[in-house]
């Protein structure tokens, strides 16, 4: 019991005098905390540059802010891949590509609340790490080193000497839905619309509905019918498509994916013809409706009768039931 | 008028009914070292199946046999000497049936499909009265209990067609006749014991069949139909 007490001890003593040392070795982390004037939030989890913005590059600003900046004037920036580690000499210098300076490391002045602003996503292009024509379906991570105050010149770089802030670009969109569901299905008032699981299913955002007049999905228009990012499927109402009894409509389903700041407005995978489902509205019935079976005792509320009067026998079956229960209980 | 006489009456047979029994106790067991016998508790499972008379629900929901779960709380207020206790109960409980709703253009007594689904609820809730015949199973070895119930059934009831939707409810007279194996011969000792420490003097399992004729206002009953289950004595 002893021994075991004093061991604990040691090993907690330990741990305390190596803790710093341990979290001292993390490095430090930036953000990108604006692009195009919107302002990244909790809620985003990535920060992506999209197709649009790498549409035009140069135009597509953003702002990186240094953690525990305050006090520094001046930052050298580098792009690098994912764990490129550019803090180290070798990995800046070798030939792989791994880490390139960018255009405004001569050094860039530092702001206010230690941000950088209106840096453009061509100087991260220039560099030749971050490539903007193509990516993977879910993106490519790529690194921005910040160098505090010094150039990093021929000099490995402590962990309180720079920051790293990571994004993604991500210029693929999703690909087609593969519906699942009939693409010819009955005529009806409402239709469940189902699809597989894409294969980039963890980076979809939402799910939009188009509607269009004919099987070309270049012709349809969004509507406002919108189904979450980890739905397999939406329905879809001849209410919510405005169609009369007897009206039909093509409808399609694209994913969008996470690459924003915006939830919502990522890369959308194409309205691809092939998936067009063909809903027409008609009145439907159930048993309730059926002509042949009297069912006038429908009505709004389960506990009224049909003109609205309440529903006495139930009341007065609680009432004897309280009663002979509250008898019993007192015997 | 005539409704609320019957209302009077039948709450003055409830209410009164019990003074007269007082000189017995209503749940004496006849097996000597019982607690009082005054609950009953059961849950059910079955099938049900609103019965219209035609072929319009299997029309919407072809093969919808529910199921129906229905738990049921019977109170005894007079024991029968020989015969057993009598004493009324509620029951109430779901049934679910899911279809496809047909086309509003359907020709009469035909259902053309649609893309809308169909899903069709009943919440019955039944009072009853109850005669539990369990004199085989207190005085004989043999452990069969038999039980009538006549009573007044109200089914709710809420269907869902596309984007239509349909709610009421529906009353009339039901009945129920049950079979109850009673599982205390299984091991007596541990009964008794299940009884001193808990007050509950018998488990069983049973099937019944019943019937409802609750289709005064849509039709909802069943004329014909069985659950079986679990219950306790208390």
């Amino acid at each position: 019991m002893r021994n075991g007490f004093l061991f604990f001890s040691v090993l907690t003593a330990a741990l305390t005098a190596l803790a710093p040392t341990s979290f001292g070795q993390t490095e430090q982390i930036d953000a990108i905390t604006k692009i195009n004037g919107e302002t990244l939030t909790s809620d985003n989890a990535d920060v992506y540059f999209n197709a649009q913005n790498c549409a035009d590059p140069a135009a597509t600003l953003y702002d990186l802010t240094l953690t525990n900046g305050n006090g520094i004037t001046q930052a050298y920036l580098w792009a690098g891949v994912q764990n490129g580690l550019c803090n180290e000499n070798a990995k800046r210098t070798d030939t792989q590509e791994l880490c390139r300076p960018m255009a405004s490391s001569t050094p860039v002045n530092v702001g206010d609340n230690a941000t950088i602003v209106d840096l453009t996503l061509q100087e991260l292009v220039d560099t030749g790490i971050v490539d903007c024509a193509n990516t993977a379906l879910e993106g490519q991570p790529y690194e921005i080193y910040a160098f505090r105050s010094e150039d990093p010149g021929g000099n490995d770089v402590t962990t309180d000497g720079y920051g790293v802030a990571k994004f993604i670009v991500d210029v693929t969109p999703p690909a087609p839905l593969v519906i699942e569901s009939d693409l010819t299905p009955a005529p009806g008032s409402t239709y469940n619309i189902t699809w597989a699981t894409p294969a980039d299913s963890t980076k979809i955002a939402e799910y939009r509905v188009y509607q269009g007049d004919t099987d070309d999905g270049s012709a349809a228009a969004l509507t406002s019918i919108r189904a979450s990012g980890t739905a397999k499927s939406v329905t879809v109402t001849s209410g919510s498509l405005n169609l009369a009894d007897g009206e039909s409509a093509y409808v399609f389903v694209t994913a969008v994916d996470f690459a924003s700041v915006t939830l919502g407005q990522g890369n959308e995978g194409d309205v691809a013809d092939a998936t067009g489902t063909l809903f027409t509205a008609v009145g439907t019935i159930g048993f309730c409706d059926d002509p042949s079976v009297d069912c006038s005792g429908c009505s709004v509320s389960p506990m009224s009768l049909a003109n609205g009067q309440p529903a006495s026998g139930v009341w007065l079956l609680g009432l004897i039931f309280a009663l002979v229960s509250g008898w019993r209980l007192r015997r | 008028m005539k409704r609320t006489a019957s209302a009077l009456v039948l709450l003055a047979l409830v209410v009164f009914a019990p003074e007269r029994a007082r000189a017995e106790s209503v749940g004496a067991g006849s097996q000597e070292g019982w607690s009082p016998e005054g609950y009953l508790l059961s849950l059910g499972v079955g099938v049900y199946r609103p019965d219209p008379g035609s072929d319009a629900f299997d029309r919407v929901y072809p093969g919808g046999n529910g199921p129906i779960i229905l738990p049921e709380f019977d109170f005894f207020l007079y024991r029968i000497p020989y015969i057993g206790p009598i004493g009324i109960g509620i029951a109430g409980g779901w049934a679910g049936y899911k279809g496809t709703a047909c086309q509003e253009t359907s020709a009469p007594g035909t259902c053309l499909p649609s893309s809308d689904q169909a899903k069709f609820s009943l919440f019955p809730l039944n009072a009853l009265v109850v005669l539990r015949i369990d004199a085989l199973a207190r005085l004989t070895a043999v452990p069969f209990v038999f039980t009538g119930k006549v009573g007044f059934n109200s089914v709710f009831f809420k269907e869902t067609a596309g984007v239509g939707k349909s709610t009421g409810r529906s009353h009339g007279f039901g009945w129920a006749a049950q079979l109850a194996l009673e599982l205390n011969f299984i091991n007596e000792r541990r009964a008794n014991a299940l009884d001193e420490d808990w007050g509950i003097n018998s488990s069983f399992l049973f099937f019944e069949v019943a019937g409802s004729d609750a289709n005064s206002r849509a039709p909802v009953g069943d004329k014909f139909y069985f659950t079986g289950g679990v219950g306790i004595t208390f």
